[in-house]
């Protein structure tokens, strides 16, 4: 009997889920998820909400974690309760308004565009060090919750220059928080939910 | 068949998962602007009084290139000196990107000290250093330098040069009728004079160890090439060949030494081979060919030669002798010096008349100028390329100016009496 083919059959199989468990693809399997799909529809909320405040503190920290999201909802709540009626009836009655989200398209420009707010933030926040010579390149693996909150950052390829790539990680722990990335659920989970910060001198 | 498309369909699904590819941004540049660092006074734990803030030299020492703003210990919200005692908040409240803290111990050796310090990255919250450093209690200034270029490399990523040294000759004037073979930290400060002569010094050229240095002295009435001990003071006369002898250059491997000899007729390029103590002649032209210094991995010389007519830089590999010219800009390049990178070189070029400091890339020959002052001569390189310190007029009076490779900072040599001429920066050394 002829034991080649399946034997190849096998060993694709074998590596593809090998690769696959060791997250080899960087599959977000949340995005699978119902459940972890459930709360983006409350962060419209919290987003629209709390946007003046944001501003108001200036300095998010560390600490910021789904808890204070969570607190932050609930005094809102106990606060200003009208005002929460308020705006979920002001967002079903202007459903209207957000015709993107229903069909679920985005253009590349949209793409391009929080992709700019991206980089304009990461830029404003990273001193380079002076010992930068031009060849030096760092690949930092970020990923984001819907809120902007970077989850963590990774890096996938390092300079070899560890000051160097230590700037980099100041850089991503000084922001925190990507402000200004509201935007529809596809396009996060498809393109800003993971992604890759390249940082080099020139 | 069904095999076949089935084996087909699970290679596509593998080979496509590779493909899906991921959003990547790219930054490029980054901000240049300094570094908020705060340095808290250490705490000093000696029965003899402090002389000098080792806090202070620090500051002056990080402080000296523009590269950092210091915070003033004023402005401190807490003055810790132990890990357990820092908050992290309180120092990115004030804006600070690294902390450095310390403190001062006695040795059982009573005229020893043994300081500790701790660098911190401020906004990821960890230590990035935790250092030491001991030695004689006369010598904190130059403990305080270690720590300086600790804290520098641990933050820019490359060697500090707060431990290295200029070698400058300084010229007769009316306080001291002598030309003299000076070396000083590059704060200006322990400044010693080497040799002292009534007759011309020039071109002082350390060795790769730092223990030596060579330089020209006419005081057998001609020119000759000496190496000088710094330990013992100790001098060496190479041997003297008719004419001139002048430039004297280590190479950077510590084998040979590069030199100009006129023993042919005319200025040439020479080295001398320190294991079969003779000179080897690489250059014969009837231009004159000067002020050879060697490329980081010894293989080429740059040198200044009139040969086009007007003085310009050409680059010689030492093995075959070819020479290359570098520079075409200008009617006067000369007394150029390789950056460590070996990719470019910092040379002096007239440009409407005026002298000034400027680099060159020598793959693309983009000429780039760093000085705006009127009479700049004698560029040497610091040994991590940073900065460049040469020697200029301020008034009548010879002085050491520096600026940073990137033009942004100037600044004098602070404390130099006397004309300061000739400047050469010493090799880093642990």
């Amino acid at each position: 009997m002829n034991y080649t083919s399946p034997l190849i059959l096998s060993v694709f199989i074998h590596l593809g889920i090998g690769l696959s468990f060791s997250n080899f693809f960087n599959i977000d399997f949340d995005i699978f998820n119902i459940e972890s799909a459930k709360p983006i529809s409350a962060y419209v909320i919290f987003d629209k909400e709390t946007e003046p405040k944001k501003e108001q503190i200036k300095i998010p920290k560390k600490t910021k974690s789904a808890e204070s999201v969570k607190n932050d909802i609930k005094t809102i709540a106990i606060s200003s309760p009208d005002l929460v009626i308020d705006k979920l009836q002001q967002l079903s009655s202007t459903e209207t308004y957000l015709p993107k989200e229903r069909t679920n398209k985005f253009s590349q420009s949209d793409i391009e565009k929080y992709s700019f707010l991206i980089k304009q933030q990461v830029f404003n926040n990273w001193k380079r060090p002076k010992g930068s010579n031009p060849e030096l390149k760092t690949e930092i693996q970020i990923n984001l919750v819907p809120t902007g909150e970077i989850l963590s950052a990774k890096i996938i390829k390092g300079s070899g220059n560890q000051v160097f790539d230590d700037s980099a990680l100041v850089a991503i722990s000084r922001i925190n928080n990507f402000e200004g990335l509201n935007m529809q659920t596809k396009l996060f989970d498809e393109h800003f939910r993971t992604f890759i910060l390249i940082f080099s001198p020139n | 068949m069904i095999k076949k498309r089935i084996f087909l369909i699970i290679l596509s699904l593998v080979f496509s998962a590779f493909i899906s590819s991921q959003l990547r941004i790219e930054i490029k540049g980054g901000l240049e602007d300094p570094i908020n660092i705060a340095i808290v006074p250490f705490q000093w734990n000696l029965k003899t009084p402090q002389q000098e803030s080792i806090q202070k030299v620090v500051q002056s020492d990080l402080e000296s290139f523009g590269e950092y703003a210091v915070l003033s210990p004023e402005n401190m919200l807490s003055l810790p000196s132990r890990a357990e005692e820092v908050f992290f908040k309180d120092w990115r409240i004030l804006g600070s990107d690294f902390l450095v803290i310390g403190e001062v111990n006695p040795l059982e050796e009573p005229k020893e000290m043994l300081v500790n310090y701790l660098i911190f990255d401020v906004v990821r919250e960890r230590i990035i250093h935790r250092g030491k450093v001991i030695g004689p209690i006369v010598t904190q200034r130059k403990m305080a330098h270690k720590i300086s270029d600790k804290i520098y490399s641990k933050t820019q990523g490359i060697p500090g040069i707060f431990s290295t040294k200029i070698a400058y000759i300084d010229k007769p004037s009316d306080l001291n009728p002598a030309y003299n073979l000076m070396i000083s930290d590059i704060d200006g400060f322990d400044s010693l004079s080497l040799f002292s002569s009534p007759q011309p010094l020039m071109s002082p050229s350390w060795s790769t160890d730092m223990k030596k240095i060579a330089y020209v002295s006419f005081e057998e009435g001609s020119s000759r090439i000496y190496i000088q001990e710094l330990a013992t003071a100790e001098r060496i006369g190479l041997k003297q060949e008719e004419g001139i002898n002048s430039s004297p250059n280590w190479s950077p491997d510590g084998k040979k030494m590069s030199a100009v000899l006129s023993k042919s007729g005319n200025p040439d390029i020479h080295i001398y081979d320190f294991k079969q103590s003779r000179w080897i002649q690489l250059t014969n032209h009837f231009g004159i060919d000067t002020e050879p210094d060697w490329s980081p991995d010894s293989n080429k010389l740059i040198f200044t030669s009139n040969r086009s007519g007007s003085p310009q830089i050409y680059e010689l590999n030492v093995k075959s002798k070819k020479v290359k010219r570098l520079t075409f800009e200008g009617s006067y390049n000369a007394r150029a010096r390789y950056l460590p990178n070996g990719k470019e070189i910092v040379f002096v070029h007239r440009r409407n008349g005026i002298f000034h400091i400027a680099t060159q890339n020598i793959k693309t020959g983009k000429i780039k100028i760093l000085t705006d002052t009127t009479l700049d001569e004698s560029p040497t390189v610091s040994p991590n390329g940073n900065v460049v310190i040469y020697a200029t007029k301020d008034g009548d009076k010879d002085v050491l100016a520096g600026i940073t490779i990137d033009g942004r900072t100037k600044f004098t040599m602070p404390s130099m009496k006397g004309e300061a001429r000739e400047p050469s920066w010493s090799p880093l050394i642990d």
